[in-house]
């Protein structure tokens, strides 16, 4: 380049300068208007203010045209321009008015205001109208900046309130496990300062019991068996309570090994049967099924046999026989305990399995229960891959059953 | 039950228990439970109380609480299997804690020769006791 650069003084002056002409309708150039960018000889009147843009740009430049012709205005089209040797964009806007088009440029969009607004000095219908339609799309455009601006803080506050959501989950999650395990911790130490002082009262009752035998009397003896009654159903009441509270914090811990069903429910029973005798109550077994060994917890699976069976002769009357059954059914063995006692009402039948849910049906000789129980059965049978259930009909007796499926085979 | 205790021999002097529970009722209940029984029997509250009793009474068994105000039976229970001189001594834990199996295999690893689950029917102890002085 021969021309001296221009200094910044220049570079700062031509920063909003721009160019205004007066079009014919098909864009062909009537008159030029202002021209402070020295394009002038570019577009002499009639050529096509298209031939204004580089050529990389022409379809842009068409399209704005078809804008304007269509819309009767554009604003703030950017169109590169050759300028001074260099590709230049620049912001383009134009209007129809009755008797042409007017086209203006510059460098940038406060130019191109600034033009417009000069523009409107000049006493013109024309140049009038244009600036009143640019200057209606200056405010659409104004009004659409600031509408994404404050999309774009809404979106933003949203975000900040899910990341504040987020923590305090963070937090509320830290405090309950922190809470739980406060829970897990308390429940172990109160079961340790109950189990202690409870186990004070049965070796001192027992030891009433046995060496006070002949001084008490009948009234007074019972005052003692009422005393060991109560301390041993506190002591299964706090194991239940630890029970359940390990199985519904997940710590349901299952020692599995082989174990033939039919002889654990032998071995069972017979112990059972010592408890049941005292009320009069026969138990009787059918091993309908021969199975092979199953891999369970047997601890766990005898305390949910002992349960059904506690509660099959709390609830029966003397006398009367209650019967467990093995057999299969499809992929699964089944252990049920029927009993003849006095049934359950049916809108009773889906809550037994829930904690502290108890029947209304009193017991025969005014056993007690922790209301814990069954459900704690529900949650080793579940822990199995099994299910209960219970079908009861009042006043002919109730069958507690559940299953265990066959797939768990010991290898 | 009396007729169900089994008198030490009457040649050998009586087996000595030392029994470690900070609950003084429930020490008190145990020893008289066991002396009843014919052992001879020495009572501490402490830890500290029942490592001194382990030199100087010399008991063939200790039961043995877990929980001590001063040093956790565990301790007590590291210190008398760690001396040599004391590897004779039989110590039973006593817990009154829901014991996990994890807890009690920690126990036994330090090498108690058992684990009592309190509350237990009298009857029930004096049988755990013969069997681990048998």
């Amino acid at each position: 380049m021969n021309t001296a650069l221009p200094g910044p003084e220049l570079f700062a002056a031509a920063a909003d300068h721009g160019i205004a002409l007066l079009c014919e309708f098909d864009g062909r150039v009537r008159h030029i208007v202002r021209d402070e960018l020295a394009l002038a000889d570019r577009v002499p009147p009639g050529a096509s203010i298209i031939t204004l843009a580089d050529p990389g740009s022409a379809e842009k430049a068409r399209q704005f045209l078809a804008s304007v012709q269509s819309q009767h205005a554009a604003f703030d089209w950017e169109i590169t321009v050759p300028l001074h040797g260099a590709l230049v964009p620049l912001h383009w806007a134009g209007g129809a008015t009755s008797d042409g088009l007017l086209i203006v440029a510059a460098r940038t969009r406060n130019g191109l205001t600034r033009l417009n607004e000069e523009l409107s000095r000049i006493n013109n219908e024309q140049t009038n109208t244009v600036r009143a339609i640019t200057k209606d799309l200056a405010l659409a455009a104004a009004c659409a900046a600031e509408r994404d601006d404050a999309l774009y803080d809404e979106v933003s506050r949203v975000n900040n309130e899910l990341s504040n959501l987020q923590r305090e989950l963070v937090r509320k999650n830290g405090e309950l496990e922190r809470l739980n395990t406060q829970k897990n911790q308390l429940l172990g130490m109160a079961a340790h300062d109950l189990r202690n002082p409870l186990g004070v009262i049965s070796t001192y009752a027992e030891f009433l019991a046995e060496e006070a035998g002949d001084v008490l009397n009948e009234e007074q003896r019972e005052f003692v068996a009422n005393i060991r009654e109560s301390s041993e159903f506190l002591l299964k009441m706090i194991n239940d309570l630890l029970d359940i509270s390990a199985i519904e914090s997940g710590k349901l811990r299952l020692d599995l090994a082989p174990v033939s069903l039919a002889a654990l429910l032998q071995r069972n029973i017979a112990l059972n049967r010592v408890l049941a005798e005292k009320k009069h109550i026969h138990i009787e077994l059918r091993l309908d099924a021969d199975l092979s060994a199953l891999l369970l917890d047997a601890g766990k699976i005898q305390q949910v046999l002992n349960n059904f069976l506690s509660n099959a002769c709390k609830f029966s009357h003397p006398g009367t026989t209650v019967t467990v059954r093995l057999y299969q059914a499809g992929d699964d063995a089944v252990i049920s305990v029927r009993d003849q006692g006095q049934g359950i009402p049916a809108a009773e039948l889906d809550r037994l399995f829930t904690p502290f849910q108890k029947t209304s049906v009193r017991s025969t000789a005014g056993e007690q229960s922790t209301g814990l129980g069954l459900a704690i059965a529900r949650k080793i049978v579940a822990g199995h891959g099994g299910r209960v259930s219970v079908e009861s009909e009042v006043g002919h007796g109730s069958t507690f059953s559940f299953t265990l499926p066959l797939s768990s085979h010991a290898i | 039950m009396q007729s169900e205790t089994q008198p030490p021999s009457t040649v050998l002097p009586p087996t000595r228990i030392l029994v470690v529970d900070d609950n003084a009722a429930a020490l008190k209940g145990c020893v008289r439970l066991l002396r009843q029984a014919g052992y001879e029997v020495a009572q501490a509250e402490d830890g500290r109380a029942a490592l001194a009793l382990v030199r100087t009474f010399r008991p063939a068994l200790v039961l043995l609480d877990v929980v001590l105000p001063d040093i956790s039976g565990r301790e007590v229970l590291r210190q008398i299997k760690a001396d040599p001189q004391w590897a004779g001594i039989s110590v039973v834990l006593f817990s009154s804690i829901a014991i996990s199996p994890e807890a009690m295999s920690a126990g036994l690893k330090v090498g108690a020769d058992g684990y009592i689950a309190r509350p237990i029917p009298n009857h029930e102890l004096l049988a755990r006791v013969r069997a681990v002085l048998r």
